[in-house]
């Protein structure tokens, strides 16, 4: 039933050769269209000069240097044809979290191959990291993925292998943007293609069709674009990939292409709707548009349900480690505002301290357990997943279930700001900032206050050739929230760090000090 | 039926199973075997049950597998009273049979749909090894068995034979 990656493509383009594969942009923006004969053929000579540079007596990646460019997509179509797992890497990640990357690499793999501007695989040896062990039980309380007491005959584990063998590896994904600390994730291979599991069941739900046109506008590094891409991939479609985001050319890629299908962010839903007049006919071939990644304020879910109508708004929660996913669309949102949906596929429990399941409406940690569920210990480095006995597992969200199933999910823990006992969600004051007309973006973080432990203050991006006192900026705070939750210290800044999921990367701000000067 | 050391024994043998220990326990008034046992990999009870049945006969008379983290003994001997209280709480599902028509229809469909022999009307999907492949040609051939539609959801959020009984009902 199963078909490889390489047939699967061989397949595609025999069946219809000269429809369009991708649609990419070079450089100087021009565009670039490969049909599927085009891209079969470059694929296939991409992956047989990978297999014959893999030197084979020792464990091999590949690393992708994955912008949204044409070059990108052929090499992560290849190295998955030839099997050998893809590292997709962020061209412009900085050279120590690059090398923390590759050291994590190293661990599992004796040689990385670098898939240069030609595509040509070039040999570089990895840092090694610490040493794994092989097999047998005590890998499973080790550092690490890849490790084969996690694979036994585990309910869950979709490696088929006994103890003692490794799995192999599909595609490794980097994670963890919104904490700074590098990891990554990898997926058990190798990928193949089954009519029954492409797309995933839940990504189905989501207006998707088989040859559809798509519009990829997330990073291919990261993990919700990536896996689009490869669904696109096996299931046939027009990919779009979109190089760098601009709201504008986004809107006009949708219109210019009729693109069916389409999954952004948070941020980039709100950059879209601060347009002005966003014109919801320039969105009527989009049959869905999906968003994941980060939690979206109110506003900016219901600007885009406006604009498209409840039934084309999906939503997916759900964390890359694949412990399970909630799905909602539009129209269930606005029966219930603010939940994140019902388990799909997933079964959800929520949890108090000492493990015992709390009553609907009661918040406790949301632990999930669905079939797709990778192993334990399915982690580069070490990871934050606790789990139950019975194999519900949770990533440290906190939450509630309402009588019929539908999660609302309470801010993190490490983004709470604590104003002298006051919890403050920063999701709320950086909502109620971006609703003045000066404010294009805003992150609200915690300063140490003396008396109060810490106070709340706001980095603030504003419209171009916009000004704003910060006295007026605190009295339009004063007017959507309670006192302790107004910014008492404003800096204004050029942008706001970013993950390129949206995700705001807090730590890279310039700390506050107490009292809030900033520093020189 | 087999003894309690020959089902500890099967149940040891298993790769997921660290230690294992069987005992007889008054569950409504009537005694079955129970299985508690310490794991080292991640395996569910009812999956753990289905291998002792497999191995040791349909008859082998165990009723149910407890995962613990560490085996409740006392007096030596694995503590049957914490077995019956798990019991009780909801945290380790017996096997039963189907106790009408339409349970009996609905657990022949998992069976066969999921491959799995037996298949108790508490069981719960995930646990029997059900998949994201195997809902759905569950549900498709529920649907029409029964003649009604079914969605993923319901499916889910009832994941026992009883369960899904009584939405069919």
């Amino acid at each position: 039933m199963a078909q490889s990656v390489r047939r699967r493509i061989a397949d595609i383009a025999r069946a219809e050769p000269d429809r369009t594969a991708l649609v990419g942009f070079d450089t100087d923006l021009a565009e670039e269209v490969l049909s599927w004969r085009e891209f079969a053929d470059r694929v296939a000579d991409v992956a047989d000069a990978l297999g014959a540079a893999l030197d084979r007596r020792t464990r091999s990646c590949a690393v992708v240097p994955a912008g949204n460019t044409l070059p990108a997509a052929i090499g992560i179509a290849a190295a998955l044809t030839a099997e050998v797992p893809v590292f997709p890497l962020n061209p412009g990640t900085p050279s120590a979290e690059r090398d923390a990357l590759l050291g994590l690499l190293g661990r599992r793999f004796g040689h990385g191959y670098l898939m240069d501007a030609q595509l040509r695989p070039q040999r570089m040896d990895l840092p090694t990291g610490p040493e794994l062990p092989t097999g047998g039980s005590a890998a499973a309380e080790g550092p690490g993925l890849f490790s084969a007491a996690a694979e036994g005959p585990g309910l869950f584990s979709a490696a088929a292998e006994g103890p003692g063998q490794f799995s192999t590896v599909a595609y490794l994904l980097a994670t963890g943007a919104t904490t700074g600390i590098p990891k990554i994730s990898a997926r058990p291979g190798p990928l193949s293609y089954d009519p029954a599991w492409t797309p995933s069941v839940v990504i189905r739900q989501t207006g998707w069709r088989t040859g559809q046109r798509q519009l990829i506008v997330g990073p291919l590094y990261h993990a919700a674009p990536f896996t689009a891409f490869l669904d696109a991939l096996l299931d046939s479609n027009t990919v779009v990939l979109q190089p760098f985001f601009a709201p504008q050319w986004t809107v006009e890629l949708v219109r210019r292409y009729a693109i069916e299908w389409l999954q952004l962010t948070p941020a980039h839903m709100r950059e879209i709707l601060r347009l002005p007049d966003p014109d919801p006919a320039g969105f009527a071939s989009l049959r869905a548009m999906l968003h994941t990644a980060a939690r979206c304020d109110a506003d900016t879910k219901r600007g885009w349900i406006d604009l498209l109508g409840p039934e084309r708004v999906y939503e997916l929660y759900g964390a890359t480690e694949g412990i399970g996913v909630t799905l909602v669309r539009g129209d269930e949102w606005l029966a219930r505002p603010g939940t994140v949906g019902r388990g799909f596929l997933t079964q959800i429990r929520i949890l108090d301290d000492i493990g015992n399941p709390v009553p609907p409406g009661t918040t406790g940690t949301v632990f999930m357990r669905t079939p797709q569920r990778v192993s334990r210990a399915d982690y580069v480095n070490d990871q934050a997943i606790r789990s139950t006995l019975d194999g519900f597992a949770t990533v440290g969200d906190h939450g509630r279930l309402d009588r019929d199933g539908y999660l609302y999910l309470e801010p993190r823990d490490h983004d709470t700001i604590n104003v002298g006992g006051e919890k403050v969600d920063p999701d709320e004051v950086e909502a109620a900032l971006r609703d003045h007309p000066a404010v294009i973006d805003a992150v609200a973080v915690a300063v140490p206050h003396q008396t109060l432990g810490s106070v709340v203050a706001a980095h603030i991006v504003l419209r171009p050739g916009a000004s704003v006192r910060k006295a007026e900026l605190a009295a339009h705070c004063g007017r959507r929230l309670a006192g302790y939750k107004i910014p008492k210290h404003f800096t204004f800044v050029d942008q706001v760090p970013r993950s390129a999921a949206g995700k705001i990367q807090r730590w890279r701000l310039a700390p506050y000090h107490e009292n809030g000067a900033t520093p020189p | 039926m087999v003894s309690l050391p020959e089902i500890s024994e099967v149940l040891s043998a298993h790769p997921g199973v660290r230690r294992a220990e069987t005992a007889i326990v008054r569950c409504d008034g009537r005694n079955v075997a129970i299985a508690a046992v310490e794991l080292s990999g991640y395996v569910s009870g009812p999956i753990l049950r289905n291998h002792v049945r497999r191995e040791l006969g349909e008859d082998s008379g165990l009723a149910g597998v407890l995962i613990v983290e560490h085996m409740p003994m006392t007096d030596g001997a694995v503590d049957a009273g914490y077995l019956a209280s798990a019991v009780a709480e909801g945290r380790c599902i017996l096997f039963e049979d189907p106790r009408d028509d339409v349970e009996r229809r609905l657990a022949a469909i998992w069976s066969a749909k999921m491959n799995v022999r037996s298949v108790g009307v508490n069981d719960d999907f995930l646990e029997l090894g059900g998949d994201s492949l195997s809902v759905l040609s569950i549900i498709a051939a529920i649907e029409t068995e029964f003649g009604r539609p079914l969605d993923v959801y319901e499916f889910m959020s009832a994941a026992s034979v009883r369960q899904l009984a009584e939405i069919l009902r």
